[in-house]
Formats: C-alpha cells, sequence, structure tokens
C-alpha cells in the first residue's frame, strides 16, 4: 500500500482526523525539534515548541492551501515558534547540556587537526557560524530544501536564499582556513 | 545581518547546493549537467559542497532527538483539544483524502467521479459545485510528496565514496537491478539506468531515499536526465 501523502494527511487533519495527526506529527517531529534545537539551544524549550508547532498545526490545518508543501509549512510555523521563544527573557538561558552539544568549544586549531578528519573540522567550523549562515547550511543541506522552499520558510526572496548561501559557505571557508583546513576555495 | 550582494558570475555555482541535494529541477538541473561536462572549477567546487554537505548531515544527525515527554505531551494535547474548526463540511476533501489513502491515484479518481455522481444523484449538487474547485485543488496537491522534485526519468547520477570496492558497487548495483551506462563524467560522477523499464516518479524517488540511507557507498544521488 502506498504511503499516504503529507498533503492528504493535512486534509483529514483539517476535519479534526486524529489519527492522521499523530501520523503526521511521526513522521516530521524529529526534523522539526532538530531545527528549532539549532535555534534555541535547549532540549526542553526545543521540546515544548515541538509541540505547539504541531497543535497550531491541528488548529490551522483548514487554512493549508497547498501553495507550498507541508514540510516547507510546517518549518515556517516552527521557525516563527522558535523567534518568539528567543525573545522571551525566561527562554535565553542554556540548557548546559546541549549547549555543549550544539555549540562549538574553543580547542586549538591544531588540536582540532591532530584530534579530528577533516569531516570533524568542518562540523566544528559549522558550528562556529553566524545563526543566520547556520540555518541555511542546514535547511539546504540537512532537511535538503529547495531555493523556493528555503524563502518560504525564512522569509526572503529566492534570489537572496543564493546569495546568503554563498556568503555561508564563503565564511565556512574562512573559519576553517583559520582551523588549519584551507580548502583552497573561493 | 551579512553583507548579501550578490556575486557576479556565480549564476551556475550558486545552483550546485540544491543539485547535490537533488533539489534542481528541468533545465536548471541540465544546465548544471552540461556545465559539469567542461568546467573544471565547477567539478570541484561540487566536490567541497558535498564534503560540506556531509560534516552538515553528521552535525545534525549527532544532535539529540526529542524527549518521550515531547510526544506525550502533544499527544495528551491532542486528545484534550476540539476538533479543528471549519466553516463547513467538505465532502469532496473528504472522500478525496479517504479514497486517496485506500487506492492507487488512478483507481482513486475513478472512485471518486463516481462518488460525485452518486452524491449529486442524493441532492448534494449545491454543496459539491460550491466545492468542486476545492476538490480540483486537493488532487492536484495531493500529488505533492516527498517525492516532489524528482524528474521523471529512468536514470540517476550518483558518486560512490572514494574508498568503495568494485565488489560493494557491483552488489549495490545487483541489489538495485541497476547498471553504469556513464561514466566516470566529470567530478566522478555514474549515470544508473535502473532495472528494464521506464520506473515512475514514485519509485525513482524511493530508490533515491534508499540510497541516500547507504552513506558508506553513495556520496550523491540525485535524478538523471529525462528520457527523449
Amino acid at each position: 500500500m502506498q504511503a499516504v501523502s503529507d498533503e492528504s494527511l493535512i486534509k483529514r487533519v483539517a476535519i479534526g482526523d486524529r489519527a492522521a495527526m499523530r501520523l503526521l506529527f511521526e513522521r516530521h517531529h524529529v526534523r522539526v525539534f532538530r531545527f528549532v534545537l539549532r535555534m534555541v539551544r535547549s532540549e526542553a524549550i526545543a521540546d515544548d515548541l515541538i509541540s505547539e508547532v504541531f497543535m497550531d498545526v491541528w488548529q490551522q490545518a483548514g487554512r493549508f492551501e497547498g501553495r507550498s508543501s507541508v514540510s516547507t509549512w510546517l518549518f515556517g510555523i516552527a521557525r516563527f515558534k522558535a523567534l518568539s521563544a528567543l525573545r522571551k527573557p525566561a527562554h535565553r538561558s542554556l540548557d548546559e547540556e546541549t549547549a555543549e552539544a550544539v555549540v562549538d568549544d574553543a580547542d586549538d586549531p591544531e588540536v582540532i587537526r591532530q584530534k579530528h578528519d577533516k569531516s570533524t573540522v568542518l562540523r566544528r567550523c559549522i558550528g562556529k557560524l553566524s545563526p543566520e549562515h547556520r540555518e541555511i547550511i542546514d535547511l539546504v543541506y540537512y532537511h535538503e530544501k529547495s531555493v523556493e522552499e528555503v524563502a518560504g520558510i525564512v522569509a526572503i526572496p529566492e534570489a537572496t536564499v543564493k546569495t546568503r548561501l554563498f556568503y555561508a559557505r564563503k565564511r565556512l571557508a574562512e573559519i576553517a582556513k583559520d582551523n588549519g583546513l584551507d580548502r583552497g576555495w573561493p | 545581518m551579512t553583507e548579501e550582494k550578490p556575486v557576479e558570475g556565480r549564476e551556475i555555482a550558486d545552483l550546485l547546493p540544491f543539485f547535490a541535494t537533488g533539489r534542481l529541477d528541468g533545465e536548471d538541473r541540465r544546465r548544471v549537467l552540461r556545465a559539469l561536462e567542461t568546467d573544471a572549477e565547477l567539478q570541484r567546487e561540487l566536490s567541497l559542497i558535498l564534503e560540506e554537505r556531509g560534516a552538515s548531515i553528521e552535525d545534525n544527525e549527532a544532535l539529540p532527538a526529542p524527549s518521550r515527554r515531547a510526544a506525550a505531551k502533544f499527544f495528551a494535547a491532542l486528545d484534550a483539544a476540539p476538533a479543528p474548526r471549519k466553516a463547513r463540511f467538505d465532502l469532496t476533501g473528504w472522500l478525496a483524502a479517504r479514497l486517496e489513502s485506500l487506492a492507487p491515484r488512478p483507481l482513486a479518481w475513478g472512485a471518486m467521479a463516481a462518488a460525485l455522481v452518486v452524491a449529486a444523484q442524493a441532492g448534494l449538487i449545491g454543496t459539491l459545485i460550491a466545492d468542486r474547485h476545492d476538490a480540483h485543488s486537493a488532487f492536484e496537491s495531493a500529488s505533492i510528496n516527498p517525492g516532489a522534485g524528482i524528474g521523471s526519468a529512468g536514470t540517476l547520477i550518483v558518486s560512490f565514496v572514494p574508498n568503495a570496492t568494485a565488489q560493494e558497487i557491483n552488489k549495490l548495483l545487483e541489489d538495485n537491478t541497476a547498471s553504469i551506462v556513464a561514466g566516470p563524467l566529470p567530478g566522478g560522477l555514474y549515470e544508473l539506468r535502473l532495472g528494464d523499464r521506464a520506473l515512475t516518479k514514485a519509485e525513482v524517488g524511493e530508490l533515491i531515499v534508499r540510497l541516500k540511507e547507504r552513506r558508506n557507498l553513495i556520496r550523491f544521488v540525485a535524478p538523471g536526465a529525462p528520457p527523449d
């Protein structure tokens, strides 16, 4: 039996089908959680936010017009929730354990070179990007969003998606070079 | 905010990250493939992008998953929440959603048409006329699925990880009834023919998902050029 499409699930959610809502949650909540966690850097807050995101979907599914994919719509809601949470003073403190996992430490570049391979160095360098650059790198590389989808989620023009990604990659190359990994680009 | 002025001469290069993730369609994908055949700089940049992508995936996969508490909290809230408010009952949407979940799309179309006739005979024609546009949109959007953006091609463009052995690659090809029809192309890419018949978009999409999971062998995979 073929998998039910997200769009079909949303139509069922819109008429109050809780089983469809559960399936949609199971399908997307891990990626939405990781996307939000990158922004708020607290597992506890990210846990709370995904519940809010999917409750919004439950309440607003009838308004989904299908102009974007369901996944893009979800990420757009999640991003808004995360930004709102970051504006609340109580949510600014980091969960220390998560911060350690998410934020780069301050190893000496040579130590990093010695301890880790190129991929690990790159991972650490990605961790040093600004939030805007980090966000676009993750949306394109990990979440595999198209130009149009990133534009919809981040609310920027499609041309800006490409230029922001270029500058994010350029900055990544600079940080990598500072950490002893000269990739010879750009 | 960071400076975001466009950079001259990067029209094709700026498409490479989306090419690398298989999220480039139609003419844009063909332009990138054509340029990669001859442009060594572009080939090198694609290689760097694949490294960056690998690092980003590893980094995100290392993040924790949401706690069980998060799911429990959501399900409890869902069970306690009232049903979503709706202006009127969308009969056609309701039928479409259920039929699609039960049958292949062509059958769903046929069943949908039959259901509309029956419903009209039952005196629901007024409601259906009002909903007809929505129903049409519903089927169009329902065709968008996680495989969206995948072409109708029966071929795939892949690159293998540098340390993949010929034996491992042969096994992978056998397991997926695939064969190499071109390559190595510039940038270390290969074109794979899949099976002995034209695959549907959904089948190509499923195969791409399966191959992406073989990260110990596959470095990059994207739909090939559409058939002539």
